[in-house]
């Protein structure tokens, strides 16, 4: 194995690298965009620091009628 | 009466003196084309303007209410919907170059609707690009002025439908709101917003912004002239999967109902954090001049409220960009530079964020269900400053330097996650003269509770009877 590549790819590395794949012209917009990317992925970490346990996700957004009047 | 008295009347009292014949819809539609001609150009609140169509209409209106075929109280009244909305035959921009040339085939629900209840389409107001921002700074249609002061925002994404009723170009708009684009414009521009509940009134016909954030709802002048657009716009819709069929109430029932013994709750962290002084000092007067009306003011806590944002931006963002994914493809630079970073950005949101994103949501409605089974509704701020300045991104609150999208939207954008309706009113101003809003959140299908509760302090106070100084 080529010295120069680090052993081991963090989960980290790997998140940035598939979010990274969905960019077309990178170079030109990567500058622009990495402060948003980048806060996008903190705010990933935040959502992860919540118990989900038991919350499923389809039709979350629907409100339920009867916690209404 | 002068045309431009007849202008600043709210919706209502404008209903009347069509229904007594006093004034008819052809003279109501002129006075408020001379209005907007002699002050659109200050203004730029619109897109399209329907001089002859909203005349042609005036004119059926009064033909109409003259065989005693008389609709209601929106009979004869202009309209003007954000250019989001479809009309038949009429351009839906979106206020963005990728749809510059894009005539709909069909009327959207909410316009069919408002047309069914005698209103006559006025014309299409400016907005944010695609609705994905919440500044109207619009680099291909212009940016909309702040009719309280013409150097700064209205606020977004509906600006120009704020900036329309503010300055009385038109007496009743319509917006969208995906995370506080009706609640943003209202508070900054001096108005009554109203985000319906999720799913009480139709988005088909309606440009997406994201599918699960999206509402539409009334922007006007007083809460009454709210509660009667709801009523002519809300129910289920087979057109729009994600209307829900449950009883409409007739909304203006609720205006005049005595408030005293209701609750309403104030959050005891997020909201009244972040923000200006003035801004604060005029949403806790709005506390106590409920109390003074006999409303018991108590606290309420919100535990998940701190992650709300951590939910909302992927969803929106993602959602946005599934959207918008051919379009971008195909014309990526055809987009003002904002909205498509927004659109790239949200094609780095992975899946697993997305859906934790969305089941994280369900902590904040939780939250504020379970506040709402202690009180009637919430009390908060809309926005934690005042209009800023237009082109300046970003905006210091104590001391603290925000992103002017994160600023506008962190107090707004929780209730979309929660989908429960939010009623945005006037409640003061700023030393510069800048308007102030509060916004009143309810429980699930319960906009009568707000209507109530907005209308018993708007009778209370003056704040909505503040002409800006055109």
């Amino acid at each position: 194995m080529n010295d120069e590549v680090p052993s081991t790819i963090s989960p980290d590395d790997v998140e940035a690298v598939a979010r990274l794949a969905m960019l077309r012209d990178l170079a030109e917009r990567l500058p622009v965009l990495k402060p948003q990317i980048e806060r996008m992925y903190e705010l990933g970490k935040m959502v992860r620091e919540l118990d989900l346990d038991g919350i499923e996700p389809a039709l979350v957004y629907r409100v339920p009628v009867e916690e209404g009047r | 009466m002068t045309n431009d008295e007849l202008c600043l009347l709210d919706a209502s009292r404008l209903g009347a003196l069509v229904r007594n014949k006093d004034v008819s819809p052809v003279e109501v539609v002129q006075a408020f084309l001379s209005r907007t001609e002699r002050l659109e150009p200050r203004l730029n609140c619109f897109v399209t303007v329907l001089a002859d169509q909203a005349l042609a209409g005036a004119r059926k209106a009064e033909a109409e209410i003259a065989q005693g075929q008389y609709r209601g109280p929106l009979h004869g009244l202009p309209v003007a919907l954000k250019d989001i909305f479809d009309v038949a035959g009429v351009k839906t921009t979106a206020s963005s170059r990728v749809l510059a040339n894009n005539v709909a085939k069909a009327d959207s629900t909410v316009a069919r609707k408002l047309q069914e209840a005698g209103a006559v389409v006025f014309g299409k107001t400016n907005l944010h690009e695609f609705a994905f921002g919440i500044t109207t700074n619009n680099p291909h249609f212009g940016a909309t002025r702040n009719p309280w002061d013409t150097s700064r925002v209205p606020g977004g994404s509906s600006g120009g439908s704020g900036a329309a009723v503010a300055a009385s170009l038109c007496p009743l708009t319509t917006g969208t709101d995906t995370g506080g684009s009706i609640r943003i414009p209202a508070a900054l521009c001096g108005i009554v917003g109203l985000k319906p509940t999720f799913g009480r009134v139709s988005k088909a016909g309606v440009t997406t912004l994201a599918w699960s954030l999206d509402h539409t709802g009334p922007m006007t002048k007083t809460v009454a002239d709210a509660a009667l657009m709801l009523n002519a716009i809300a129910g289920f819709d087979p057109a729009d999967p994600a209307t829900v069929d449950v009883p409409v109430p007739d909304f203006t029932a609720a205006l005049g109902k005595p408030v005293a013994g209701m609750r309403i709750g104030l959050p005891t962290r997020f909201f009244f954090e972040d923000m200006d002084d003035a801004v604060r000092e005029a949403v806790l007067a709005g506390a106590r001049q409920f109390e003074a009306l006999g409303v018991i003011v108590e606290e309420v806590d919100l535990p998940h409220i701190q992650y709300a944002s951590a939910a909302f931006s992927p969803i929106i963002q993602a959602e946005a960009a599934a959207y918008h994914e051919q379009w971008y493809l195909e014309h990526a630079s055809d987009y003002g530079q904002d909205v498509r970073a927004r659109i790239e950005v949200g094609r780095t949101v992975l899946a697993t964020q997305y859906i934790n994103a969305q089941r994280a949501r369900v902590l904040i409605r939780r939250d504020f269900e379970q506040a709402l089974r202690k009180v009637d509704a919430v009390l908060a701020p809309t926005v934690p400053t005042t209009a800023g300045p237009i082109g300046v991104e970003s905006v210091t609150i104590g001391g603290k330097t925000f992103e002017l999208r994160a600023a506008y939207n962190g107090k707004t954008s929780p209730i979309n996650l929660a989908g429960l309706p939010a009623l945005a009113v006037p409640c003061g101003f700023s030393a510069e003269g800048l308007p102030i809003g509060m916004q009143l959140i309810g429980r699930a299908f319960d906009e009568e509770t707000l209507l109530t509760l907005g209308h018993a302090y708007e009778a209370a106070t003056d704040w909505h009877l503040r002409q800006p100084p055109l």
